[in-house]
């Protein structure tokens, strides 16, 4: 798989945005790769740079003139050199999102029907034909009685039962990429569970790729193949997603990973990371773990490149090298 | 074991809200109600952590106000210091305090840290003057990991878990006995949540503390609780130690938390389906739509809590005669 042209290719994304603090940069050099039918997982803490780095690498991040440099290769074209047109079929046809809020992104005043069978018809299918294909979608989405729910409005159904449809929405116009931002956040855990379990069966027989963001190791751990872990704006870590779990080897995903609690607090303190996450807009140079990161050394001033480290591993600090 | 006098007893507490609050609704025979809460009873030893766990519409943030008498019961009483607080809430208040999910929200934004902080002071007689208060605030600060300067900030210059410091100085700043803590880590990133219950641990050994600590993380609650009780639409299923509970739930709704918890494939879920409405709870067990192991018995009869020798009470037929 590694050998073929990745589907999905962001190289050395910039974005920045003007604040009242001052500038700062969601997204510093972000470069990763997604293999067709390939889970990646982007996970990291608020303001990490996780959401506005996906959703600038399909270019729905608003204003789009945050986006200062980088390439974005669709199966080998750079989505920044599209007009507007052709970026509005591609996201309609090849890569769909799915979002934390449901309720923010159903329209309120369309029944459940008409907003899943709206995309099928934008792109030439009859109204019969979409309504099928609506409907198979909220049974496989296990929601009860779907022919009544296309004549529902999205206030009538639980939170669970709307991300459902979110995510049946998504899937409509069988995309080759889904992009799931949080995609469970919202949900209780039985009702994430079986979401999670659903949307990867889908995806498996669609052949689909997927990009999961999360703030939550227990999704990224399950849903994803390759996980990459951001911290201020950029990618510390990136790896097949067990072994980078059992043996994290940048010191950021080693506290991360050590600060879920396991065990009862008879064991002793939970190892906290001390401090708080950086101001973004005051970064230091080099490294932008250095303030929190138990192993800083004299090297953590000088910008850490994310760098090879094992087959299929990379990890930006001089220690993970030196390992 | 001689148990210790609870400092917090619940007995057959319920409450119930109409669905239309309006005053045509109260008149209105047969009004539908939301039975957030139902015949939950149970107590608190002096200086115990308490997990109440569930999912959203379980009611616990509900029990939890109405166990500080926030909001009246419906039915059942509150026992707190072995009385009936009765019509002198303001020694209840003095000694039992609250801490919420979002400082944001429950932190006057227009107050500095220390006028949020002298509020509960000067209410409850802490303090002569205003010298004596700073100097107790500046105290309260420290206990929370803060600087003292800190009390001359805005909630908005405070980042989150600075701001829920702020949250539990304020509800220790009158020495209470008891703090329900609301999801008190849930707005949180997980590596600010360890110094947060790192130091709910701390502050309860060095003052005694008793938590009411409700959540619907059952790793954390696992890892902070001495005990656990599970709700589910309004009901405690099972409550026992929480190291049982997580070795070895029975009530099949626990069972199928943990799974959900611990999980790390993507295995079906034990509980399939969403919650039902707490205006319509189902007959029976309420948990029986979505239980894997439901019998005819669970449809028609309510399972009474049962208890075992090893302190675990469960409400479920499986343990209490079977379902058929």
């Amino acid at each position: 798989m590694p050998d073929a042209a990745p589907l999905f290719q962001v190289r050395g994304l910039v974005t920045r945005f003007r604040t009242e603090a001052g500038e700062i940069f969601p997204s510093r050099d972000v470069s990763f790769q997604i293999h067709a039918g390939e889970v990646l997982g982007l996970v990291g803490e608020s303001g990490s740079g996780k959401s506005v780095t996906a959703r600038s690498a399909i270019r729905l991040q608003q204003p789009e003139s945050a986006t200062l440099a980088g390439e974005l290769l669709y199966r080998g074209q750079d989505l920044r050199g599209l007009d507007g047109e052709s970026l509005r079929r591609l996201r309609a046809q090849e890569i769909a999102m799915v979002v934390q809020d449901p309720a923010a992104a159903l329209n309120p005043v369309l029944t459940i029907g008409a907003q899943l069978t709206r995309i099928h018809r934008l792109h030439g299918g009859s109204a019969a034909e979409a309504e099928r294909v609506a409907l198979d979608l909220l049974q496989r989405m296990r929601i009860a009685e779907p022919e009544s729910r296309l004549a529902a409005y999205p206030h009538q159904l639980s939170g669970g039962m709307r991300q459902r449809v979110l995510i049946a929405l998504a899937l409509m116009c069988r995309p080759k990429l889904l992009i799931a931002d949080e995609p469970t956040t919202a949900l209780d855990v039985t009702v994430e569970a079986e979401i999670l379990a659903l949307l990867d069966e889908l995806r498996r027989e669609m052949g689909m790729a997927m990009l999961v963001i999360s703030h939550n190791l227990s999704v990224i751990g399950r849903m994803c193949d390759r996980v990459a872990v951001m911290y201020a704006g950029r990618i510390v870590e990136e790896g097949p997603t067990r072994e980078l779990l059992a043996a994290p080897r940048h010191p950021y995903t080693r506290a991360l990973l050590a600060s879920v609690p396991r065990g009862s607090k008879e064991d002793g303190p939970l190892p906290a990371i001390p401090g708080e996450p950086p101001d973004l807009a005051r970064l230091p140079p080099g490294c932008p773990f250095q303030a929190r990161c138990p192993e800083v050394g004299p090297a953590c001033t000088a910008t850490q490149a994310l760098r090879p480290i094992a087959p299929g591993r990379a990890a930006a600090c001089w220690r993970a090298e030196a390992a | 074991m001689s148990a210790p006098a609870p400092l917090l007893e619940l007995a057959g507490v319920s409450k119930h809200y109409p669905v239309r609050p309006s005053v045509l609704g109260r008149l209105l025979p047969n009004q539908p109600m939301v039975r957030a809460v139902e015949d939950v009873s149970l107590a608190i030893a002096p200086r115990e952590t308490l997990g109440l766990v569930g999912e959203s519409g379980s009611g616990k943030s509900t029990l939890g106000r109405v166990a500080l008498l926030l909001e009246p019961p419906t039915a059942g009483t509150v026992r707190f210091e072995g009385a009936d607080p009765g019509g002198d809430l303001r020694r209840m208040r003095r000694r039992a305090q609250m801490v919420f999910q979002d400082p944001q929200s429950s932190l006057n934004r227009s107050l500095t840290v220390e006028a949020i902080l002298s509020s509960p002071l000067a209410v409850h007689g802490f303090g002569r003057d205003r010298a004596e208060r700073r100097a107790r605030i500046a105290a309260l600060l420290e206990m929370v990991g803060l600087r003292p300067e800190m009390m001359r900030r805005f909630p908005h210059e405070l980042s989150g878990g600075q701001r829920q410091r702020v949250g539990i100085a304020r509800a220790l700043a009158i020495e209470p006995a008891l703090i329900v803590l609301d999801e008190p880590t849930s707005a949180l990133d997980v590596s600010i949540q360890a110094q947060v219950v790192n130091l709910l641990v701390e502050l309860q050994q060095r003052l005694s503390l008793t938590y009411l600590f409700i959540s619907h993380d059952l790793r954390l609650v696992r890892w902070l609780c001495d005990r656990v009780a599970v709700m589910y639409l309004g009901r405690i299923v099972e409550i026992g130690p929480a190291a049982v509970l997580w070795n070895a739930p029975r009530h099949p709704y626990t069972h199928a938390l943990l799974s959900a918890v611990t999980a790390d494939t993507l295995a079906p879920p034990e509980a399939a389906g969403e919650v039902p409405s707490p205006i319509r709870p189902p007959p029976g067990c309420a948990f029986h739509p979505r239980c894997p192991m439901a019998g005819p018995r669970c449809r028609a009869e309510l399972p009474r809590p049962h208890a075992s020798a090893d302190g675990v009470t469960v409400a479920c037929h499986l343990h209490d005669g079977g379902v058929a």
